[in-house]
């Protein structure tokens, strides 16, 4: 049977594949998207996914702590993906979030001396000063975070929010005529070594990086689909280890900021406190979000989750307050992330008195990410919890921004 | 004070289980380098933060040379809320040095090891070899030589020593300091800085704003069928009939009622002959009116109909001119709902598009709008048959307004008790937002006064006072010199020159040390 499987491999492997895959690397698991780009529909389709568990001493914050443990979970799960769908697939995608991908957004003026058409070398000029600025201000605002001097990162994104010349606002600017131009872009940077890393961590289970995604563009991208395009608001990407905080203004990325607490810390909470492995308590926990405790269970489940929310909160808050350049937050939150399927953490988020000391425009409000706008996505079956969604979110955004010139 | 350690591959949890578990209310955490605490200042932020929750004082400590600034930086950004660690921290300078108890700077034993960039102190070396030495071993002039030697020596380092002066330049950086305060705004009571009371000023505007909309109602028009009917009465007495007065028809299920539209006497049975008794009964033709509109009133001939209350026995009725003429048609009029709508979108729409007047000077708080509603006149009334109903919306909008310049002077005033302990504002920028808090159980807003969060974000300095670092410096060797300046905050680079590089020690005579503060 194995035999059949592989030569049925052999068979489907081509060289230019519309096959890749999307990776989530977690600290209690990695996530793998499969997905097939059709090009004549201009569709992406999802023909399969899975999930497989990581010891929590491999991966923590971002930071690769066992390599070989990630690389015999990732086998595992690519060994399961390619016997169940029988593709050979060499292709990657890995989503990056905070720390290790930042994003902030850029403003350039340029007085021009002259209202001549802007050549594609002016062009190429002012966009190379615009990043430039980009990276020294995020530099700044690490250096303000974590007195970090000398960061090595590098660009991995861009995302025009508007473009203007003389006031009109312009798709591009060349071959515009104008005496001043404005830009402003969300730019997304990733630490250098961490790419090295994670590219030659994939070189060795023979997988080839195609891109890299920051997730905070790929959530904004989805937001943008269903929603107004100037969209105003805040993301919370509730992962494993790490809450991410994406604030959004005038359908830009202002910046990104992370905490190093996140939903595997209620797990483990759990796990100490009910001494049960990991892998229990997460079932525990999954139970519990959906409601499939009895009263008293659930009780004591909710007791261990508090405390650590009550931390949560705390982070969230400080969080915030370090957003130096924000003068009011808009209300509108949507969460996303394997964390954020607690009840718990959407009720008391917007109970909480952390949202008083914290100038939002108004009382801020949850709102969800509507999926079923993304009319380029073909899905067999429903997500079946917020933690799927991220990866699904960076194959949508790769496929379409790159991903008919990769097929 | 009890030590905890913090393992580097302790997780941020599990050091926050470690310290609340711990039972203490003083500890001293010892960082190892590569915590997670150390990664960024937000880190340690929100372990300082439900530490101060909890009431217990952590005070940090790590070989981590970043770590330590992180520390120092995090410790004077919240030293108005972490008194007891300040404290603390200044009584255990103050064994140290009498010259430290000085209130101009907060001497901190964070700040003892940063790493500053050092004077290069570079000295020239000499080369003797060019001269041979050989001829002193030959000759009896060596002691001679040897007191000469000694008395300019002597006497050369006597007349350095009196001369000697060193120049004490140090750079120190301002930071970004960012403080927000609740305070009440207050149209009503004067600025109050000790007990956080901002004057403000209300703020009124009177909006009209006509408002139309199609109205939803209907209203039954058309023509009521008209006709005759035949009573005749068969009793004994005469029957009056009132205008108005009810005919019905019942038949099948159908039920119709029509008025009698004149007033008229129908009079008693007549006795025509007796031996038997024999009655006539008196008939009167009347005309009546549907009760309503519509074709379903239209009655034909010979329909039997009686007369409200009474038994056919006594009175019957016959249609003897169809009643006919009847047609129903529906207009569009106000209903109830239109007035509720109308109101609903005029206020809507004024509370949406509210913007207040621009006065010079004054800031007006958003989201302390608040309306009154002084006037409303509608176009019609619920029935009236209108196809758009009009409404004249008069609203008074009040809210809290501030001027510009009282905040800033209300800041200013604030700012002794807003800045740690040892620093003052640096630069003139002063930027100050406010923003309401809303009203929620704990904060307040009418119409004279809420709460409001005033941000202040603006540079901060130590205070510092170059005599009294001057003191601190006389008489001490270069080493001494550096650890002192090290010690003084913010201080991001310093630069120590003597007079004779051979002579590396601060004088003692005040008056040839000449220290200068720069302030970047």
């Amino acid at each position: 049977m194995k035999f059949i499987q592989s030569v049925k491999s052999l068979i489907n492997y081509k060289k230019n594949t519309p096959y890749f895959y999307t990776l989530d690397i977690g600290s209690d698991s990695i996530k793998i998207i499969l997905s097939e780009i059709l090009k004549e529909e201009f569709k992406l389709k999802i023909v399969d996914s899975i999930k497989i568990a990581q010891d929590l001493d491999a991966y923590k914050n971002g930071k690769i702590l066992n390599e070989d443990k990630i690389i015999n979970s990732l086998r595992e799960a690519i060994r399961r993906l390619s016997e169940k769908n029988t593709i050979k697939v060499k292709s990657a995608v890995v989503c990056i979030s905070a720390p290790n991908s930042r994003t902030i957004m850029t403003t350039l003026k340029v007085n021009r001396q002259s209202k001549t058409p802007i050549s594609s070398t002016e062009n190429d000029e002012i966009t190379h000063k615009l990043l430039e600025n980009a990276y020294s201000s995020l530099s700044n605002v690490i250096y303000e975070e974590s007195l970090y001097e000398e960061i090595d990162m590098e660009m991995i994104d861009l995302q025009s929010v508007y473009i203007r010349c003389d006031d009109r606002v312009v798709l591009d600017l060349e071959g515009e005529e104008g005496s001043e131009v404005e830009l402003c872009y969300s730019v997304s940077f990733a630490d250098s070594s961490y790419i090295h890393e994670i590219t030659n961590l994939f070189r060795k289970i023979s997988l080839e990086v195609i891109s890299f995604v920051p997730s905070s563009i790929a959530i904004l991208n989805a937001l943008k689909k269903g929603k107004k395009e100037k969209l105003d608001g805040v993301i919370l990407n509730v992962g494993a280890s790490s809450t991410e905080a994406i604030v959004c203004f005038g359908g830009g990325i202002f910046l990104n900021k992370s905490i190093p607490l996140g939903g595997s810390d209620i797990t483990r909470e759990l796990s100490l406190k009910l001494k049960r492995p990991y892998l229990d308590a997460e079932k525990i926990k999954r139970l519990y979000s959906m409601g499939k405790l009895n009263p008293k269970d659930s009780s004591t489940v909710l007791n261990i989750i508090n405390k650590v929310l009550t931390f949560w909160h705390a982070g969230i808050e400080e969080l915030f307050k370090n957003f130096s350049g924000v003068k009011t937050f808009a209300p509108d939150f949507y969460l996303v992330g394997g964390g954020s399927d607690l009840p718990d953490v959407k009720e008391q988020l917007f109970e909480e008195p952390w949202t008083k000391s914290i100038p939002f425009k108004s009382s801020p409000e949850f709102k969800k990410i509507d999926i079923s706008k993304l009319k380029e996505l073909e899905r067999s079956e429903d997500l079946k919890s917020s933690e799927d969604l991220l990866p699904l979110l960076c194959a949508y955004y790769y496929f379409l921004v790159k991903g008919v010139k990769h097929e | 004070m009890n030590e905890l350690i913090i393992n580097k591959e302790y997780n941020l949890v599990e050091i926050i289980n470690l310290v609340l578990d711990s039972g203490e209310k003083d500890l001293i955490l010892k960082i190892e380098s590569g915590s997670v605490l150390l990664d960024t200042k937000v880190n340690l932020g929100i372990l300082y933060k439900i530490c101060i929750d909890k009431g217990i004082s952590v005070a940090c400590e790590t070989e981590d040379v970043r770590g330590k600034k992180i520390i120092q930086d995090l410790v004077y950004e919240n030293s108005e809320d972490r008194e007891l660690d300040v404290d603390r921290l200044i009584e255990e300078e103050e064994s140290l040095s009498h010259l430290k108890r000085s209130n101009s700077f907060t001497p901190s034993e964070k700040s003892k090891d940063i790493n500053l960039p050092k004077k290069n102190l570079d000295f020239p070396k000499i080369n003797f070899s060019f001269i041979n030495f050989s001829f002193l071993k030959e000759t009896k002039i060596l002691p001679i030589i040897l007191g000469v030697w000694i008395v300019l020596f002597g006497g050369g380092f006597f007349y350095l020593n009196s001369t000697l002066s060193a120049d004490v330049e140090i750079f120190v950086q301002a930071e970004r300091y960012v403080k927000s305060l609740e305070v009440r705004l207050s149209a009503s009571k004067s600025t109050d800085v000790e007990n956080k009371i901002f004057k403000g000023e209300k703020y009124l505007q009177n909006i009209t704003l006509i408002k139309e909309i199609d109205t939803s109602g209907k209203i039954d028009s058309g023509k009521k069928a008209t006709g005759e009917v035949t009573l005749t009465n068969k009793t004994d007495e005469d029957l009056e009939l009132k205008k108005g007065s009810k005919i019905e028809y019942k038949s099948g299920g159908k039920e119709l009622v029509f008025l009698t539209l004149e007033e008229t006497e129908i009079p008693a049975r007549k006795l025509e002959s007796t031996s038997p008794n024999v009655y006539v009964n008196t008939t009167k033709v009347i005309k009546v009116e549907a009760f309503d509109f519509g074709t379903s009133y239209n009655l034909e001939l010979n329909k039997e109909v009686t007369l409200d209350g009474k038994s056919i026995d006594l009175v019957s009725g016959l249609v003897t001119k169809a009643i006919s003429g009847g047609v129903k048609t529906d207009i569009k009029a106000v209903s109830s709902d239109d007035l509720k709508k109308v109101y609903e979108s005029a206020l809507l729409e004024i509370k949406d598009n509210f913007k207040p007047a621009e006065i010079s000077g004054k800031v007006f708080l958003k989201g302390s709008e608040q309306f009154t509603v002084t006037k409303t006149e509608y176009s019609g009334k619920a029935g009236d048959a209108l196809d758009k109903l009009k409404l004249t919306l008069t609203i008074d909008a009040s809210g809290l307004m501030y001027d510009k310049k009282d905040a800033e002077n209300f800041v200013k005033a604030s700012m002794n008790s807003l800045l740690p302990k040892g620093f003052e504002v640096y630069g003139k920028e002063l930027d100050i937002e406010v923003n309401l808090l809303g009203k929620t159980n704990s904060s307040t807003l009418t119409v004279d006064e809420g709460d409001v969060q005033l941000t202040i974000k603006t540079y901060k300095i130590p205070t510092l006072n170059t005599n009294e670092i001057k003191s601190m410096l006389l008489g001490k060797n270069l080493n001494e010199a550096e650890a002192v300046v090290k010690n003084i905050p913010n201080v991001i680079r310093y630069n120590i020159a003597f007079k004779y590089p051979l002579f590396s020690s601060i004088p003692t005579d005040p008056q040839k040390v000449n220290v200068t503060i720069s302030k970047e």
